[in-house]
């Protein structure tokens, strides 16, 4: 079921929510994103959809994102960079009424990687709503 | 699971050994584990604030680092590869080279004393453990055509492919070298071989240290002593947050990790404040 709503998001070209980024050689590089959900008629957001891949190919670096709601935190690897598949997903349901969400993408040794981010807040019965654009509190 | 917090005493003793009268260096350390499950993280508040001395004053940034201690033993597969580059014939003989069992993510250099002509390549997977014969395996390959003063020949570049290779075949290469009008001719080829496949079953510590609007990352990986990289990252006073999760994918193996952190709150002239109050905010 989850999967079938993200699908038909990036079918859609309107509901779902990309952002392609590079992260420099550096092994530390870090990128820092800020997002809230809100309710724009479609219901209370409930939870964050996540999910990262890797674009950079023939390499072992594998990208890993974290979400950050309040004091809970959640993590997910694409484990072969350069495919056409996104690391496991992630949904991480917000804390009290705190709907800002804020995701860190990382990687594991050091060469420049490519990355590709979906992303988008739903409700409690999986319903996409609201969701702002992202901030970017750090690229590196 | 929290299991022990304490102080690195080795640290100020071996400084107090020493005569020292300096501050002594006393990093926070604690040992921890991460479960088993696909994107476990584990979360925590380290609180830096200005040392009670004021000499040393404020908190300028975090230090902090990670080892993995898992037992390296966990039955993992590896994914091996092996290269062997073979120059001549069976009329004026072989030079040959071989380099086996490259690890995923490692490379290996080497040169081969062929002179010009064409050399030819084969990568296979003998020794990998995994039987799958869908499992691809992926690697660079660079060679360069040198005389002796290590100066390119023909070409006058390095050249570099990428291949993937699956279970159980080979991948076969060549370079050619020749003579250059200016460097001469082609006394030997280097090789540098990489393994860039992505091995799902070599799990990698990752952790994060955020603050205000600025986030940092370490990776330290099983089966040595030795810790990742510091982060320092600069915040001042305050609440930081540190992450620690892993790059865990195949939920059929063990994914558990152990780990030991390592952090203190210091100064712009990297001296320990003295200050760092860890609590965990989250334990998967």
């Amino acid at each position: 079921m989850q999967i079938g709503i993200v699908w038909l998001c990036q079918a859609s070209g309107v509901l779902a929510h990309d952002q392609s980024g590079s992260l420099g050689a550096q092994a530390s590089a870090t990128d820092y994103y800020e997002l809230e959900c809100f309710d724009d008629g479609n219901g209370s957001p409930e939870h964050l959809f996540f999910e990262v891949r890797g674009d950079t190919r023939n390499t072992a670096v594998q990208v890993s994102g974290q979400v950050v709601n309040g004091s809970q935190a959640a993590s997910a690897t694409d484990h072969t960079s350069g495919d056409s598949s996104y690391s496991p997903q992630l949904k991480v349901v917000h804390e009290g009424d705190n709907d800002v969400y804020r995701m860190v993408i990382d990687k594991n040794g050091p060469g420049v990687a490519q990355y590709s981010l979906q992303y988008h807040c739903e409700t409690g019965n999986g319903v996409h709503t609201g969701t702002s654009d992202l901030k970017f509190l750090q690229v590196q | 699971m929290m299991r022990l917090t304490n102080k690195a005493i080795a640290a100020s003793v071996g400084t107090l050994l020493l005569g020292s009268v300096s501050a002594v260096v006393q990093a926070d350390i604690l040992d921890q584990s991460l479960g088993n499950f696909i994107g476990a993280t584990d979360s925590y508040r380290i609180t830096c604030q200005s040392s009670p001395d004021g000499a040393i004053g404020q908190t300028d940034h975090l230090n902090f680092k990670i080892i993995d201690t898992t037992p390296s033993n966990d039955g993992s597969s590896p994914l091996l590869l092996n290269i062997h580059v073979k120059k001549g014939s069976n009329r004026t003989g072989f030079v040959t080279h071989d380099e086996t069992e490259v690890t995923p993510g490692t490379q290996r250099e080497f040169e081969v004393a062929g002179g010009k002509g064409t050399y030819k390549i084969a990568i296979d997977t003998l020794g990998t453990t995994d039987t799958s014969k869908t499992t691809k395996h992926t690697f660079s390959v660079e060679t360069r055509c040198l005389n002796d003063n290590g100066e390119f020949t023909k070409p006058a570049v390095a050249k570099i492919k990428t291949r993937t290779v699956k279970n159980g075949k080979k991948a076969n290469l060549t370079a050619v070298c020749g003579k250059n009008k200016l460097t001469g001719e082609t006394s030997k080829l280097y090789v540098k071989f990489a393994n860039t496949t992505a091995d799902p079953s070599r799990v990698v510590l990752n952790a994060q240290v955020l603050k205000d609007n600025s986030a940092t990352n370490v990776t330290d990986g099983n089966g040595d002593d030795v810790y990742s990289d510091a982060s320092n990252l600069k915040g001042g006073n305050g609440d930081y947050t540190v992450l620690v999760n892993s790059t865990a994918y195949a939920s059929q193996q063990d994914n558990a990790r152990d780990y030991t952190i390592e952090y203190q709150c210091e100064n712009s002239a990297n001296v320990d404040t003295g200050t760092a109050d860890i609590v965990q905010v989250q334990d998967q």
